[in-house]
């Protein structure tokens, strides 16, 4: 074990722990210059987002009458392009757009083209060609490129890690109203009491690090505000979690590659227009966007965010006004290291004959196209090691050119 | 000493963790022990409280199946109205949950009910769609416990009639688009399909059960017209013609003549005999109870036996306890919180006197809330998804918690012995015999991989 990170040092004062040798040969040499300075944040949109409702494609003739009645009316967006516009509920998203740090991508999708949920996500985060293909997650396989000293790059803000995060990498996890840390006594006692089993070690570990650099930098932040990180959901909670993670994400010393999840995107039943559950999501989204750019500061500008949910839903409303399961959505890009003020993407149209299956957007954007520009032009990731390893099978999907500010 | 490992097993893998002299009742025969729970006597749940009158909270006719419910329409009147009702419901789960957790940790059949937390878990219904609690809170009670030495058929036939259910995966207003609804001109007028795919893939065949969205269309028009009247009990199931899609469907190869109601009958009849159902119940049944991962041949054992007895229950049951994959690694799975609630309750003894908030606060520190799954998939059941700093962090912190509660009455040695004994390592045993404090001893044992594994 060499130079190891001082608090996991205080955590091990004193304790010779051969076979925590394993657990912590992956450590991050204390105050070495991270191998990346560059931030990404991943949001992670489960349930399948309304793409069509977020970034409505007004200026497509067949707009309203494919979505019969919970088409938006044009109150309720305010226009980008002469093609699409923004769902009211975006102001913050909509006012980095027009400052060039904000950009979205339509029709965008997965290889996946089946509609379950859960596989779907599966593939949005393992980066795999098809569900349970690949064990671990993309942002994992990303982080292991950058060599094996490198573990607190990587931090999942929740309280388990999602499998986007997941790998032989360890990661980090926080979340707000976070317990903080046990006293010394019983984290020697604890680091003792998990020496054989290597899920409680790790996370003990990962757990030290964290706080490390999180405590300092949430002095004087109110936790309760952030309603524990709980519900996502209430923009107030959101704003406040996403706050106290841009700072955690500002410590030179901190993690680099975040991922945060938001729920909720399951509109089958009564979904709204201007008002309703979806525009409340995008409300909640929307606040998490703002509190980013606030909260990073000087290092908006080395900062990329992509937001992405595992499907779309169906262009036509169901029988409860809400929408099953489809195909394309949306995709967001924030940052001040974006080209933003555009929709990227080609619009794959509406009329019933430009559907895919004759129900759903379809798809003309591969979502691993969009990553692939991220960790190669913004992360600086050896393109080859990103299509080798990172997504394997993935060649039909050329890195999206021009998205990252050269 | 081989003998107690395979009680701590029962008592833990199978049960919901040990209590005082658990291990001596166990004894040699931790399969009798076992066997002996599977009896139709610890069906019924007096204490859990029944569900006020139906007419009471169910007025609004949104109240069951809308998220946000008003949010498109503005009407003040209506929203309070809805805050009432949804006190009302908040004050019901309280009392209902707590009931449940007090019955399940002071109940002499923990096997019993670990199979109706899994059952109620496989078939979810969960409060994240803020849905009216009267009704949920009868689905476990009506639909499951009844079940679960029946048939899986019976469950699922159960379980899909439930209004719970109905308005939880939005079938209830789901209309088939030539229907004679639809030709009246009724709002939206089109199918919903997601309780037709959760079915498909999440309660029978699996998402590998080798369906399409062909058939998950055709299922949902299957089922336009199972809906319920407003009330809160499962007999209110309610079949509506008007809302039913005429003609005939094709789903899985099979065609379904116009038969109303019936349609569905036969379709979930199917379903429960489909070979898919069988692999797919015995993976979550082996992932449950023997690793998160399971033997492939331990999958295809427990397959074989729900083909073999057509989904009954009991020989299912009986299959997985006489094979000998459960019996062989006693830490091979992590306790989700709500096994580390329902172990420290019943290791503590302390359920019978706790108040119904304070069995909810309890919940509320481990980190899982009872029927609050976050999707229809229901909790996982694999240890990536219950681990990582925070969630150790939050273990280590209930711990202390429960500690604080109890720690001047137990003795941290005995609690030890009783809980974990058979599989305490001398860590462990080192760690709570030299703790500072009788506090700090229970934190420990609680905090254990031995006492957050199962």
């Amino acid at each position: 074990m060499k130079d190891i990170h001082i608090s996991r040092r205080r955590l091990l004062q004193g304790i010779g722990c051969a076979a925590c040798a394993t657990a912590f040969s992956g450590i991050r040499v204390a105050f070495a210059a991270a191998p990346v300075d560059q931030r990404f944040i991943f949001v992670i949109l489960r349930g399948a987002m309304d793409g069509l409702n977020a970034i409505p494609p007004y200026g497509d003739p067949n707009y309203q009458s494919a979505r019969n009645g919970i088409a938006l009316p044009a109150s309720a967006y305010t226009p980008l392009d002469t093609m699409f516009g923004a769902h009211k509920n975006f102001e913050a998203f909509t006012a980095m757009f027009k400052s060039g740090e904000g950009a979205a991508v339509q029709a965008v999708a997965t290889p996946y083209r089946e509609r379950s949920h859960f596989d779907a996500q599966n593939v949005l985060e393992s980066g795999g060609t098809g569900p349970h293909i690949i064990n671990d997650g993309w942002l994992n396989r990303a982080l292991a490129l950058y060599g094996p000293q490198q573990d607190s790059l990587g931090l999942a803000v929740g309280q388990t890690i999602p499998l986007a995060l997941q790998g032989g990498v360890p990661v980090g996890t926080w979340a707000p109203s976070a317990q903080g840390l046990p006293d010394e006594t019983m984290l020697l006692a604890l680091d003792k009491l998990y020496q054989h089993d290597m899920l409680f070690h790790t996370a003990l570990s990962q757990a030290v690090d964290v706080h490390d650099i999180a405590d300092p930098a949430l002095q004087g932040t109110d936790m309760k505000a952030a309603g524990g990180g709980k519900n996502l959901r209430n923009a107030g909670a959101m704003k406040n979690t996403v706050e106290a993670v841009g700072k955690i994400l500002s410590d030179p010393k901190g993690p680099r590659l975040c991922t945060i999840e938001l729920g909720g995107w399951d509109t089958h039943a009564q979904q709204g227009t201007d008002k309703g559950i979806l525009a409340n999501n995008f409300a909640a989204l929307d606040a998490g966007f703002g509190a980013m750019k606030e909260a990073l500061g000087e290092n908006w500008n080395k900062t990329v965010v992509l937001a992405a949910t595992e499907f779309g839903r169906t262009v036509a409303q169901n029988g409860t006004a809400g929408t099953d399961h489809g195909t394309a959505s949306v995709a967001f890009l924030l940052g001040g290291a974006i080209n933003g003020g555009r929709v990227y993407g080609q619009w794959p149209g509406l009329s019933s004959s430009q559907l895919y299956q004759n129900r759903d957007l379809r798809p003309t954007t591969d979502l691993r196209s969009l990553a692939k520009a991220v960790l190669t032009d913004h992360l600086r990731l050896p393109a080859r090691e990103v299509e080798a390893k990172v997504f394997p099978g993935s060649d039909t999907a050329r890195p999206l050119e021009g998205i990252i500010k050269a | 000493m081989a003998a107690r490992v395979q009680g701590f097993i029962a008592a833990t893998r199978f049960g919901l963790g040990a209590k005082h002299g658990d291990f001596d009742v166990i004894g040699n025969d931790p399969r009798g022990w076992l066997t002996s729970q599977l009896d139709a006597k610890f069906i019924p749940v007096k204490d859990i409280p029944a569900p006020p009158d139906a007419g009471a909270v169910a007025a609004e006719p949104c109240v069951m199946s809308c998220d946000a419910p008003a949010a498109d329409q503005p009407d003040e009147a209506r929203s309070e109205k809805l805050k009432i009702i949804l006190a009302e419901s908040n004050a019901l789960y309280t009392r209902v949950a707590a009931a449940r957790t007090r019955a399940t940790a002071l109940s002499p059949a923990p096997f019993f009910e670990r199979l109706v937390q899994f059952w109620s878990n496989h078939f979810t219904v969960s409060v994240t769609r803020r849905q009216d609690f009267g009704v949920l809170a009868s689905f476990e009670r009506d639909a499951i416990r009844p079940n679960v030495l029946g048939s899986f058929h019976d469950m699922l036939r159960a379980s899909t009639r439930h209004p719970a259910m109905l308005a939880y995966l939005d079938n209830r207003m789901s209309m088939g688009p030539h229907s004679v609804a639809a030709q009246n001109g009724g709002a939206g007028g089109g199918l919903n399909e997601n309780l037709a795919r959760e079915i498909l893939e999440l309660h029978t065949l699996g998402v590998n059960g080798g369906y399409s969205q062909a058939d998950v269309t055709e299922f949902a028009r299957i089922l336009t017209g199972w809906t319920s009247r407003r009330g809160l009990e499962a007999t209110d199931f309610a079949f509506s013609a008007q809302l039913h899609e005429p003609g005939d469907k094709k789903l899985l190869g099979d065609t379904y003549h116009e038969a109303g109601e019936d349609e569905g009958e036969q379709a979930l009849k199917k379903l429960a005999q489909h070979p898919a159902t069988a692999k797919f119940i015995a993976i979550k049944l082996a992932r449950h109870f023997i690793a998160d991962e399971p033997p492939r041949g331990a999958v295809d054992k427990l397959a074989s036996a729900f083909k073999e007895h057509e989904g009954a229950f009991v020989p299912l049951y009986q299959a997985l306890l006489a094979m000998d994959e459960p019996w062989q690694d006693p830490l091979a799975k992590l306790k989700t919180p709500n096994d580390v609630v329902l172990s420290v309750l019943r290791a503590t003894g302390i359920a019978a006197d706790l108040s119904d908030a304070k069995i909810i606060e309890i919940h509320k520190q481990s980190g899982q809330m009872p029927w609050a799954a976050p999707s229809p998939a229901g909790w996982s059941d694999k240890a990536a998804d219950w681990m990582g700093a925070e969630a150790l962090l939050q273990r280590v912190a209930f711990a202390r918690f429960v500690a604080r509660e109890v720690h001047t009455k137990l003795d941290p040695p005995v609690l030890m012995d009783d809980t974990i004994g058979p599989v305490v390592t001398a860590n462990t045993r080192a760690a709570v015999a030299s703790a500072g404090s009788a506090e700090d001893g229970i934190t420990l044992l609680f905090a254990s991989p031995e006492f957050q594994r199962r």
